[in-house]
């Protein structure tokens, strides 16, 4: 397998080439383009044949949040995979766990297990959609951002805005916080921050999907 | 203190260092991560003081919310000891930031404000009755005193040289120099064109002075994305 | 006429200089700036699109602006509505490119512009998006929603249809709905456009579909009363 990112870093997307027998897994919506040689299926198995936890997730629309396979079969075929919000793309070679923002995954090797119900992370992001992810194995996974991506190495504490949040490393220890006094929690329109400490890696995206939605949500025609 | 733009020109973000007790005061909402000794005051802003100038500031945010679209508090951050905070706003764009010297303010889309340093003072600006006709230009802000301002936009910046007169949507105008003469008009002949068109209501421009536009405008985004909604 | 394009391929602005006497057409809504002394004025554009609620078009697909510049040279600055860039296509007399409906942004007065519907199963269906023909000789400004990409189709090449920008008229195409649970989504995603033959095929690396679908726990709720 390999992953190519091109049109970096305001549109990215990305090129995987897929040699006979090899398959990534991507998140529903992400197939720009393919050639005809690949077959593509709803995927709800992990490599083992067990099936994926949690997939019955829905999101806010009535959608569930589900993944499609893409394989080559007896030839090799590549697809192109981009994000649904504009923004730069990074692979991650993954090795344990990490922490996803659901609108943040894009892609994945199909050994790694997605698992879309994971506890502790309640009311980080105001809900409409975004919830936490969890991706455990070895292998590669592709992040998307809305904005740019700025890859942090956590060495002290550190407050960030949970809409400003793509992945981190369960190494962290993180605690969810509401920032300043009552007066200012309610109007600073700040939210939920997440207090990190401990060490490990974190990535943030320079634009906050939420702000963004409400923002120009709030102008189109009424559902 | 230290401050730098970051992911320009798609996606820019602010650095802030600051030196203990220093502040910065930025639009609500658009803080991305800070250290944890940070202090964050909110307060609704205008230079009015007084019960009856709290009102007004408070009426005039409300109106300011809702006309102009910009969120209507401001934070002041100021650190206990050294800190950094990230700033960036909602839209997807470019941000610059520009000195604010005496004696030339600098007006601004509400919508483009980011962040200013303490001497900095911000005022509104009423765009007159015509401008309610149109979806931005209502409320300008200016921006006076001394010290450094952030601006932001959806889109890339340009600067545009005046000669002659020169007309911009309403909707794609960032900043200028106070120096320049302006008023809002019909971009064609008479209110069914501008209507019809979609141009809408534009600035004309005409004098001297630094022009700053953004080459996208959200009203065309709303449009752009309309007929592919469920 | 001359013609420039900027801030490219991030939010890519076009200016153009027009001559005493040029004209430029384009989607109405895309003025940035101009000389005050360019004459603005809009027409309905008519023909099927008159059938079609103006809700679904979002509005100002009904007009088209004409710009002109009259006894002194004008310069006009247009952009799109979505994040991203935009590219100057040049047809030969009696070359027609197929543009998606959001893509277009401007032409000079020579170029024929048709609506036409995307066949009967519809490259859009479910939407307000429909495909413009093109046909020069002339020159023509498409634009996209994130980067543009060339693909130069030799074989088979499958798209998703809310990442086709435009396509040569040349190329043949096979519309069909993605197998699985990804055929349920609603906005015209799951629909797919298997090209063959020989041609361009100009694609967009974001998705609209997607986006509106980003936006729409955004939206205000309408009120039943």
């Amino acid at each position: 397998m390999d992953i190519q990112l091109n049109y970096r870093p305001a549109y990215s997307m990305a090129t995987v080439k897929l040699s006979p027998g090899e398959a990534i897994r991507a998140e529903s919506g992400a197939m720009v383009g393919m050639s005809d040689t690949l077959s593509m299926e709803t995927s709800a198995r992990t490599q083992k044949g067990g099936l994926l936890k949690g997939l019955a997730r829905k999101m806010l629309t009535g959608e569930s949040f589900f993944l499609n396979l893409f394989k080559a079969e007896a030839v090799a075929g590549e697809v192109h995979l981009s994000p649904s919000n504009v923004g730069d793309l990074v692979v991650h070679e993954n090795n344990g766990e990490l922490l996803i923002q659901s609108t943040c995954y894009v892609a994945s090797h199909p050994a790694i297990d997605i698992q879309t119900k994971v506890a502790g992370f309640k009311n980080w992001f105001g809900g409409k959609g975004f919830f936490m992810l969890k991706a455990v194995g070895t292998g590669p996974v592709l992040l998307g951002a809305f904005g740019a991506i700025h890859e942090v190495e956590i060495t002290e504490d550190f407050i960030v805005d949970t809409g400003h949040i793509v992945a981190f490393e369960p190494t962290l220890d993180y605690k969810i916080k509401r920032v300043g006094s009552w007066f200012s929690t309610f109007f600073s329109g700040e939210g939920f921050v997440c207090h990190f400490s401990g060490r490990g890696k974190l990535w943030i995206q320079t634009r906050n999907p939420g702000e963004f939605g409400k923002l120009v949500g709030t102008k189109l025609p009424p559902r | 203190m230290k401050h730098d733009i970051l992911y320009k020109p798609s996606f820019a973000m602010i650095r802030f260092e600051l030196a203990p007790g220093e502040s910065i005061i930025t639009e609500s909402g658009s803080m991305v991560a800070m250290s944890p000794n940070m202090g964050i005051s909110t307060s609704i802003g205008g230079t009015r003081l007084g019960l009856f100038g709290k009102l007004i500031n408070f009426l005039l945010a409300l109106v300011r919310k809702f006309l102009g679209g910009e969120s209507m508090f401001f934070n002041t951050y100021t650190p206990a000891g050294a800190g950094i905070l990230w700033v960036a706003p909602a839209m997807v764009g470019d941000l610059v930031n520009m000195e604010i010297t005496p004696g030339n303010p600098i007006i601004v889309q509400p919508g483009s404000y980011v962040a200013n340093t303490p001497g900095v003072i911000l005022k509104t600006r009423w765009g007159g009755l015509r401008s309610i006709l149109g979806r931005e230009g209502a409320f300008l802000l200016e921006a006076s005193g001394s010290g450094t301002l952030w601006i932001n936009a959806y889109g890339g910046i340009k600067e545009l040289s005046v000669e002659g007169t020169m007309l911009v949507d309403t909707g794609h105008m960032v900043a200028f120099d106070a120096t320049l003469d302006y008023k809002l008009r019909m971009a064609g002949k008479g209110l069914m064109t501008a209507f019809k068109s979609g141009e809408g209501l534009v600035f004309e421009f005409s004098g001297r002075g630094r022009l700053l536009i953004q080459s996208r405008n959200v009203n065309s985004l709303v449009s752009w994305v309309t007929p592919a909604l469920p | 006429m001359q013609s420039k394009i900027e801030l490219s391929p991030e939010y890519g602005l076009l200016e153009v200089i027009l001559a005493p006497g040029e004209k430029l057409v384009a989607e109405s809504g895309a003025m940035v700036a101009m000389d005050s002394s360019v004459k603005l004025t809009s027409k309905a554009r008519g023909g099927v699109l008159k059938g079609l609620k103006r809700k679904m078009l979002g509005g100002e697909s009904f007009f088209q602006s004409t710009y002109e510049a009259e006894i002194q040279p004008g310069r006009v600055l247009l952009a799109p509505g979505a994040p991203g860039d935009i590219k100057e296509v040049l047809l030969n007399s009696g070359q027609s490119l197929m543009i998606q409906s959001s893509c277009y942004m401007a032409s000079t007065p020579d170029v024929q512009l048709d609506t036409k519907w995307g066949g009967a199963k519809g490259f859009f269906s479910g939407t307000g998006m429909f495909l413009l023909k093109a046909t020069g000789p002339g020159t023509v400004w498409i634009t996209s929603f994130g980067a543009m990409a060339i693909q130069e189709i030799a074989g088979g090449f499958t798209v998703d249809t809310g990442h086709i920008v435009a396509f040569d008229e040349t190329l043949q195409y096979h519309i069909s709905k993605v197998g699985g649970l990804k055929g349920l989504l609603f906005s015209g995603e799951g629909l797919v456009a298997k090209f063959t033959g020989h041609g361009q095929l100009h694609i967009q690396t974001r998705n609209p579909a997607s986006f509106a679908a980003f936006l729409h726990p955004f939206r205000p709720v309408e009120k039943s009363n």
